[in-house]
């Protein structure tokens, strides 16, 4: 695909401007939007784990409505089944008699809320792979195209074990991002109870549409990185993999396992959208650095001396960057 | 166009690459700074260990070099354009510069953009951000290194004076050595005594000899190489003498006239010679010889002149040849003249003629004092130990070569001593040359393995005395010496105790073995008393004066014999009861110092 400098130049007005708007109706989490808009414009899907109540579900609403996508929420429980979901054939009859015909789930939606993902058996979650992977669904051997842009933001109360079912490593390494939405502080909870409370509430407005999404994820693509940026990059996803020499203690000491390409991948295709995000035209070891916890935290698994002392990933990923040179 | 904007990122990148070569070179000049002081820090503790002449210039030099290396190792691995990218990132571009130099050379929209942003935040970057002096630590390692090394400079140091004294004695030799090339160079230039392939031999011999003290750095190497060459001069020396005497002998010999005399210059007997030359004159006086047998005279003597080299005593039978010649031809010619003019010659020649040529043996005895006197030491001690092992006197005396000797002219009064200090006196030849009663002949103590001491006094004084000297187990021994004056040393005593004496006391580097050096006047008495040959100039004969100069060295080491007997004595008893010595020794060590009290 050609692109202008006017293009690249229109980026950071537009993501801007999408951002600024997200903000009318989000109060704080001004992290939770930014990332969420990077793994979007990444093309990738967003694991929001956060307490009921922080606004994970209206921050995909308002998202849906300021970039002009159709959006769909599905309430993950657990007697929810994949049909349910993907959607089925369905027996029609019409004038020309009975016939099975596809009958689209809720999944064929260019946004898709997941709403407490890990309510759902694993084999309703599982429903979910193709589609967030190869953005198509295939039932009874057919198989189509999800609608572009498409995006699948799941989200998951990290307190409530009881009933729930973790999703399985394949399926959270198909989430660009885990985001975590930590609690607003008190500043914020005031703005958030004034406008919502005094119904001084403010609807975003659309500021782009998915054909825009599409250009803008095209040109993030195209962001130059520099080989020793990229190769900070790759050197990071290595240091959480446990079994190499070269590891870090920390790794040694508290990795199960490490990162998958995947979560390299995540890692250079969002520093990019950060850098243009940031105002630049190139990538920096910062924009790594800043993409690094939301891309790899959900994809390292600890050990049993990690779990029995309570490290949580954040917290071994800032290690291993403070040891990794640039 | 991508050319040119390349060169602009170059332009952009060119204040801070100025400003990081700065800070490589100084990070380098740091690094030599740290091996200098290092290798200055190695110095400085090896130089408590061993005597280290020119430790502080060696310190410098390497010093400069290893910052030079140092130097030329950052020019080699000077930092590439990339690096300086990288360096320029690290001042807040975040990667700007890196990725536009990686992408040098492309015109997508986004590499254009992304050039453009780097090269206005390059210039907007203000180099003097990057900071030009070497990391902290290496700066503290360097004040450390150098507060180490000044702290141990300050420190005592004993080898210190044996280094500044190996530093004196060596430039003390390189001065000689030079003096010497020179002053041998001149005078062989101006010496016609010598063939040219003479002149060739004694270059080298001092060209050796100046590569050889080059080599030494130890005063005494110095003057054992000294004295080696002064050896070798004298065989050298002898050697053009044989030449010379056997030329002549042999063709004096061809006739009936001159073959006595022929015989005699081949042995090289002065006294012989001077027989041969008193017969001939004899002859020539009685008139019992026709002409054509002084034409046979002439004829002999021309050709012995002919078959010499050019030089004196060429001349002189040239001469001689030519008063006989006019004799034969009734012209008036002083022939008994010439002929005792040939006679002191040949005796001369025997003697030892040529002894000198060209000063070097003046020189080389010149050299040996002024090593010495740099090293703070007497020539007689530094000697000493060397001559201990020869069995030779230290403190030979009178001169040691004929020609210092000619010197006197006979002003040496009868029982007073020569002015003249010997130094060697290996060669025994003091006094040889005393030609025309010059008194100053002195006698020594030869004491090489065999020692045949002689100890010739001025000839024209019949009263030398020769000194016979017992040699044993080559260990010069006996009397050597006789006649002259200040004869102490007399080499040693049957080779068992030598009989130096021991200078102001100064210790063990006079010891001999397992015995002290002590002075053993009884000694001086085996072989001849100490007396004075009372020379009168006979106004006959070339002579040659040379004005000498206070000398060759003093003699203020030298205590005489009743001033220190009391303390060796002393000591000896002493030893005697520390020791382990066998009774009969002690007995006979009481004896001799009973013997000599």
């Amino acid at each position: 695909m050609d692109m202008s400098i006017n293009d690249i130049e229109a980026f950071a007005q537009k993501v801007r401007e999408i951002e600024g708007e997200i903000a009318k109706e989000m109060v704080g989490q001004r992290d939770v939007i930014r990332q969420v808009i990077m793994a979007m414009l990444a093309g990738g899907n967003v694991l929001l784990e956060g307490v009921p109540g922080l606004g994970k579900t209206r921050l995909v609403r308002t998202i849906s409505r300021v970039l002009d996508l159709s959006f769909s929420r599905i309430q993950f429980t657990p007697d929810l089944m994949p049909a349910d979901v993907v959607g089925t054939n369905i027996v029609v009859r019409d004038e020309s008699g009975s016939r099975f015909e596809f009958q689209p789930g809720p999944v064929f939606s260019n946004i898709v809320l997941a709403d407490e993902i890990n309510r759902a058996t694993p084999k309703t979650q599982s429903a979910l792979l193709e589609a967030m992977q190869e953005h198509t669904v295939t039932v009874g051997g057919v198989t189509r195209q999800l609608p572009q842009p498409f995006f699948v933001l799941a989200t998951q109360n990290p307190i409530e074990q009881e009933g729930t079912y973790p999703l399985p490593e394949a399926q959270l390494d198909r989430f660009m991002f885990k985001i975590l939405v930590e609690f607003p502080s008190l500043e914020e909870l005031h703005e958030i109870i004034d406008m919502t409370t005094a119904g001084r509430e403010v609807k975003a407005q659309k500021v782009a549409d998915g054909q825009t999404i599409m250009r803008l994820r095209s040109v993030a693509a195209a962001v130059p990185i520099a080989r020793s940026v990229q190769d900070y990059a790759l050197r990071l996803v290595l240091a959480t993999h446990p079994e190499r020499d070269d590891a870090p203690q920390v790794t040694k000491r508290y990795i199960r396992y490490g990162a998958s390409p995947r979560g390299a991948q995540s890692i250079i295709s969002t520093a990019k959208v950060r850098a243009v995000m940031e105002g630049r035209y190139n990538v920096s070891f910062e924009d790594i650095r800043y993409v690094a916890y939301p891309a790899l935290r959900h994809r390292i698994a600890l050990s049993f001396e990690g779990m029995a002392e309570g490290k949580a990933p954040d917290e071994i990923i800032g290690q291993i960057l403070s040891e990794l040179e640039e | 166009m991508a050319k040119a904007v390349d060169k602009r990122l170059h332009e952009a990148l060119k204040p801070v690459k100025k400003r990081i070569l700065l800070r490589h070179f100084m990070k380098y000049i740091a690094l030599g700074a740290i091996l200098a002081l290092i290798q200055a820090t190695i110095w400085l503790c090896a130089s408590f260990l061993i005597p280290i002449p020119y430790m502080w210039e060696k310190v410098a030099v390497c010093g400069l070099g290893i910052t030079l290396i140092s130097v030329a190792v950052g020019a080699f691995h000077r930092p590439s354009l990339k690096s300086v990218a990288r360096e320029a990132d690290r001042l807040g571009l975040q990667e700007r510069a890196i990725t536009a130099y990686e992408r040098m050379g492309l015109e997508d929209a986004f590499s254009v953009l992304q050039r453009e942003d780097a090269i206005r935040t390059l210039k907007e970057l203000d180099a003097r951000m990057i900071s030009v002096v070497p990391p902290k630590k290496w700066l503290l390692s360097v004040a450390g290194l150098a507060l180490l090394v000044i702290l141990g400079s300050l420190l005592p140091n004993p080898q210190s004076q044996i280094a500044a004294r190996q530093t004196r004695v060596q430039k003390e030799i390189e001065k000689q050595v030079e003096r010497l090339q020179n002053e041998v160079e001149e005078n062989l230039a101006a010496q016609d005594e010598l063939t040219d392939e003479e002149k060739r031999e004694l270059r080298k011999l001092v060209n050796q000899l100046a590569r050889r003290l080059r080599q030494t750095g130890d005063y005494k190497e110095a003057i054992k190489e000294v004295s080696k060459a002064e050896q070798q001069l004298t065989q050298l020396v002898n050697g053009f003498r044989q030449y010379r005497m056997g030329l002549v002998g042999e063709t004096l010999e061809k006739h009936l006239l001159t073959a006595d005399l022929g015989r005699a210059t081949k042995a090289m007997d002065a006294e012989w010679i001077r027989q041969a030359i008193e017969n001939l004159k004899e002859r020539i006086k009685q008139g019992n010889m026709d002409s054509e047998t002084m034409q046979s005279l002439e004829v002999a003597l021309n050709s012995a002149a002919a078959a010499l080299p050019d030089g004196s005593l060429k001349s002189q039978l040239e001469k001689a040849a030519g008063a006989v010649a006019s004799a034969v031809v009734g012209q008036s010619g002083d022939i008994a003249k010439e002929l005792d003019s040939l006679k002191e010659m040949l005796a001369y020649m025997a003697e030892g003629g040529l002894a000198n040529p060209a000063d070097i043996q003046y020189m080389l005895q010149n050299m040996k004092h002024s090593i010495a006197a740099a090293a703070g030491q007497d020539i007689h001690l530094a000697q000493n130990s060397r001559d201990a092992s020869h069995g030779m006197g230290s403190h030979s005396n009178g001169k040691t070569n004929g020609e210092l000797n000619r010197e006197e002219n006979g002003q040496n009064s009868a029982g007073q001593p020569a002015k003249d200090q010997g130094l060697s006196g290996e060669n025994g030849d003091g006094g040889s040359s005393g030609r025309d009663g010059q008194g100053s002949g002195s006698g020594q103590g030869d004491g090489e393995a065999g020692g045949a001491g002689n100890a010739p006094g001025g000839s024209s004084s019949p009263g030398n005395s020769i000194g016979t000297g017992q040699g044993s187990s080559g260990v010069g021994a006996g009397p050597g010496a006789g006649t002259g004056h200040t004869n102490q040393d007399a080499g040693h005593q049957g080779g068992s105790i030598p009989s130096h004496h021991n200078i102001k006391g100064r210790g063990n580097p006079d010891s001999y073995g397992d015995y002290e050096r002590i002075y053993d006047p009884t000694r001086l008495g085996d072989g001849g008393q100490t007396g004075h040959v009372t020379g009168k100039p006979s106004g006959q004969g070339p002579s040659q004066q040379v004005e000498a100069g206070p000398g060759l060295g003093s003699f203020d080491g030298f205590i005489p014999y009743n001033e220190v007997f009391g303390s060796y004595s002393r000591q000896a008893m002493q030893n005697l009861e520390r020791m382990n010595i066998p009774a009969e020794m002690r007995e006979l060590i009481k004896e001799y110092f009973k013997a000599i009290e």
